[in-house]
């Protein structure tokens, strides 16, 4: 055991000094400041067009706005369920005085998660993930490492454990960066607002009978526990490429186009319905917190936790078969 | 026996495991919460008094009604509201804002309903400076939907008055200090067949709107009629039912002569 | 005294793809002596030492380190067995130092004092606390050889040590290599030049096409009947014809550009040769022995016929 402690010290530090933390620091860095005045802006300009920072008036407003885009033909019908299920969440906000988005950075480190958790933070990941393996076989010290007097699964496995916590940790910081920078503009309060959830949806109508409100340190808690198992998710695949793919360039690559081409999917499958058996499609695992319309119909959490759990064991059971069996050759 | 061990990876491992126990007791939670959810009462969020920090010299119009309302048809987006607020800004030198409360396809029933359950709508009201509504046209005509029969179209009005007098009664309880302007039917077929017997049914509609309005002392019928009257094609949108750009901006324009 | 037999491969063979690159090899590596193995490029030197260190299994055939299977007892054989294979691939963004300590973690027990002694050894002093990628080749080199000493191995296995390093590099790596040696160390080292074989190594086996030509001591291989004599004489065409006229001298090569013969003969015939040129008025501006480069060996290990 302390042989597997030291090799995941191995892993750790290698990790910090290729400073890929770093680079995952200075992007949040960089982003969350935008996204900040991104949502800054919109306020302003709700308020400016409005004529009250009353959010009840903008929140009906939006409503309004729904609804009426609701009566145009060209929109394709699995939109305007969504965008239903939307209206009558939006409303039974209004009804029971809950502002869905006041205006503080607890509110925002919600809003950010739920935004990014099937693109923004799956790539992060992807920056952790994508050489843990390929990087040792393009540098060559794969072979130093697979010649040492330890079994080829426990050094796999310590690359897995150290990947598994940078996710934890990846995670963390993104709310961490995402409440600390847009409090700057925000406030830091809001801890204790309450979140509506538990909304049921049967097609385009939402059943309120389990809805129930959160505070929303438990809710952030909740959404980012489940935005961490899309993320661990993503990780082993991600983990799978870079033992099956020598190039780290390659590698990443396929995971980018993978996870984007999810986010499309997730816009215009809905009628293909296999396609919920794809992993980047059941990536947005908060959805069934928030209540939003999952992409495809039969999809609930159940099934996007199995999907991905089914996903990311394969993934590693090809890791490690491949990796334990292959000839180091390059 | 290893020395030398670098600062930073206890740290690390300590933060990676204590983030790893925190985000796997939230997934437990939401997974739990998600799966077996239980309704519980929902207190009311706090009421937090309107302290906005906007200046007093400004003017709130508050709207309601159909698609006309809305704006449908007008490709600037504007719609006579928006037309009226623009020639307000000019005309008083003062900040205008607009609550659009329009939904298309709306009728006085569910005007109506909206006024009495939906407690922000009614509060906009109360504190508007300016209430602007359009009504009527959902209850006579069902565009698109079916063939324009004169005889249908007559047959409706009773209905249709008694809601818009409900929907009047109501806007006067909830404010009696701010011009309510009524907008007024305009002949939309008028390059139909039956363009001639609709112009007659609007115009006799128009006469009760008007009568039922001058009942309340705040309250304009404004007329919109005449405007597409002579060259009503010219003032409609593609579909020839809703006004475009220019015949919202005629019917903004002509609100605004009412108010200033 | 018989010495202890640290590394032994027998009848080993590999397949990739279809191809059989290794085509039934055999040797033995004794206790504190330097192994040469060689072979031009291609003929499947790396793919046997990765075999060695357990890298590639091997289709058929045993390889055991100090008496252990590497493919039954991988740890017990690769506990014995310290490694460069090609180049000395470190971590660029480590330090000397956390690489040793790296790799150090991955072996049992290896104290702070056995860094700081392989360190030492391999004489890289201060630099040890820069980051890797600001070593010279010849660093990086010493610094392999620190991080394959850290486990005390029985065996280690250099492949090409000396590739890319400057004379002096060459020489201390040599001196280094031999004194591993004395201290009871087995050392295999692969390389395609025959000088460093020549050099430095006790015994050398000779792989050509996948297959061990030659296993023996250097002294053996390199037996002075394997000499050539260059002849460059002026004019060549001549001289050509004048050296013809002995049976019991072979020419082997003649550079008309250059103006030089190449002959085979044993020692006796050199002056009467040299006489006869003279006499017949071709200059003689110089005539040495060389000893044979490695393509020569192949050639009269092969008969000529395998190496292309």
């Amino acid at each position: 055991m302390s042989n597997m402690y030291h090799l995941v010290m191995n892993e750790i530090i290698k990790l910090m000094r290729k400073k890929r933390l770093m680079v995952v620091f200075l992007i949040l860095l960089v982003l969350v400041p935008i996204f900040t005045y991104a949502q800054l802006r919109v306020t302003l300009q709700t308020q400016k067009q409005l004529g009250t920072t009353d959010w009840k008036v903008a929140l009906r407003q939006q409503i309004n706005d729904t609804t009426n885009r609701l009566s145009s033909s060209r929109i394709p019908d699995e939109w305007k369920q969504w965008m239903k299920v939307r209206v009558q969440q939006q409303q039974y906000y209004l009804d029971h005085n809950i502002n869905p988005t006041a205006p503080n950075a607890v509110t925002f480190t919600r809003e950010f998660m739920s935004n990014s958790v099937n693109l923004f933070i799956p790539l992060l990941i992807v920056i952790i993930a994508s050489d843990l393996v390929s990087g040792e076989v393009t540098s060559g010290t794969i072979k130093l490492l697979l010649t040492r007097p330890i079994k080829r699964w426990k050094i796999l496995t310590s690359k897995l454990i150290a990947l598994l916590l940078f996710v934890s940790i990846v995670v963390v910081l993104t709310g961490g960066m995402a409440y600390g920078i847009s409090g700057m503009v925000f406030g830091y309060g809001g801890w204790t607002y309450p979140v509506l959830t538990g909304f049921q949806l049967q097609g385009e109508t939402v059943g309120t009978a389990t809805v129930h409100a959160l505070p929303q340190w438990q809710y952030i808690l909740m959404e980012y526990g489940l935005a961490w198992y899309a993320c661990l998710a993503v990780a082993c695949i991600s983990f799978m490429v870079s033992v099956l793919i020598r190039s780290t360039a390659a590698g990443m690559g396929i995971m980018v186009a993978a996870l984007i081409a999810g986010t499309i999917l997730t816009n215009m499958v809905s009628s293909w319905e296999s396609a919920k058996y794809f992993f980047m499609v059941n990536l947005n695992l908060t959805d069934y917190l928030s209540g939003t319309l999952p992409p495809i119909q039969g999809m609930n959490l159940t099934f996007s936790m199995i999907t991905l759990g089914v996903w990311s064991l394969l993934a590693l059971l090809i890791s490690y078969s491949v990796f334990i069996r292959r000839d180091v050759l390059a | 026996m290893i020395v030398s061990i670098p600062r930073f990876w206890k740290i690390v491992l300590g933060i990676g495991l204590i983030a790893t126990l925190l985000l796997g007791i939230g997934l437990t939670l939401s997974m739990r919460d998600i799966m077996y959810p239980k309704g519980n009462e929902i207190s009311k969020g706090e009421e937090k008094k309107d302290t906005n920090g906007l200046p007093e010299k400004n003017l709130q119009i508050v709207a309601l009604g159909d698609s006309l309302t809305r704006g449908t048809g007008d490709e600037t987006g504007k719609g006579y509201v928006g037309w009226l607020k623009e020639e307000l800004t000019t005309g008083l030198k003062k900040d205008v804002y607009v609550l659009n409360h329009g939904i298309n396809g709306y009728g006085s029933e569910n005007i109506l309903n909206d006024l009495k359950t939906k407690e922000d709508i009614r509060n906009s009201i109360q504190k508007g400076d300016i209430i602007v509504l359009s009504i009527g046209a959902n209850d006579l005509f069902h565009a698109g939907q079916e063939e324009i029969n004169p005889e249908v179209i007559r047959n409706r009005f009773s209905v249709a008055e008694g809601s818009m007098v409900k929907v009047l009664d109501t806007l006067h309880s909830l404010n009696n200090r701010s011009p309510i302007l009524c907008m007024g039917l305009y002949n939309p077929f008028s390059d139909l067949s039956v363009g001639k017997e609709t112009g007659a049914l609007v115009k006799e509609w128009n006469n009760r709107v008007m009568q039922v309005v001058t009942k309340y002392p705040k309250m304009v019928y404004v007329p919109t009629e005449d405007l597409f009257s002579i060259q009503g094609t010219k003032y409609l949108s593609s579909d020839h039912y809703h006004p475009n750009a220019e015949g919202y901006k005629r019917i903004g324009v002509r609100m605004a002569q009412v108010l200033e | 005294m018989s010495r202890e037999i640290t590394l032994e491969v027998k009848n080993v063979k590999k397949k990739i793809r279809g191809k059989e690159i290794i085509k039934g090899i055999s040797f033995k590596v004794e206790q504190g002596e330097i192994f040469g193995f060689l072979g031009p490029n291609g003929s499947g030197k790396t793919t046997t030492i990765r075999m060695l260190v357990g890298l590639i299994r091997p289709t058929a055939g045993n390889i055991e380190i100090c008496g252990y299977d590497i493919q039954k007892h991988t740890n017990k054989a690769l506990e014995n067995v310290g490694c460069i294979v090609e180049n000395p691939e470190l971590y660029p963004y480590l330090t000397g130092m956390e690489n040793l300590e790296h790799f150090a973690r991955m072996l049992p027990h290896v104290p702070q004092k056995k860094i700081d002694e392989v360190v030492e050894k391999v004489d890289l002093g201060d630099r040890i606390h820069d980051r890797v990628k600001d070593y010279s080749l010849g660093m990086r080199q010493r610094l392999g050889i620190a991080q394959a000493l850290l486990g005390d191995p029985k065996l280690l296995i250099l492949d090409e040590p000396t590739n890319g390093l400057d004379p002096q590099g060459i020489k201390q790596m040599r001196s280094f290599i031999r004194g591993l040696a004395d201290m009871g160390l087995s050392v295999f080292i692969s390389s395609h030049l025959l000088s460093e074989i020549q050099l430095l190594c006790d015994r050398v086996g000779i792989i050509l096409n996948g297959q061990v030509i030659h296993e023996g001591t250097v002294s053996s291989l390199l037996d002075e009947s394997h000499r050539k004599m260059y002849w460059y004489v002026h004019p060549v065409a001549e001289g050509e014809k004048i050296i013809k006229g002995f049976s019991a001298v072979k020419i082997t090569h003649v550079d008309h550009e250059e103006g030089f013969i190449i002959t085979e003969s044993d020692e006796e015939w050199v002056p009467l040769v040299n006489e006869e040129l003279v006499k017949n008025k071709v200059k003689v501006s110089r005539a040495e022995w060389k000893k044979p480069v490695l393509e020569d060996l192949f050639l009269k290990l092969t008969g000529g016929n395998q190496f292309v």
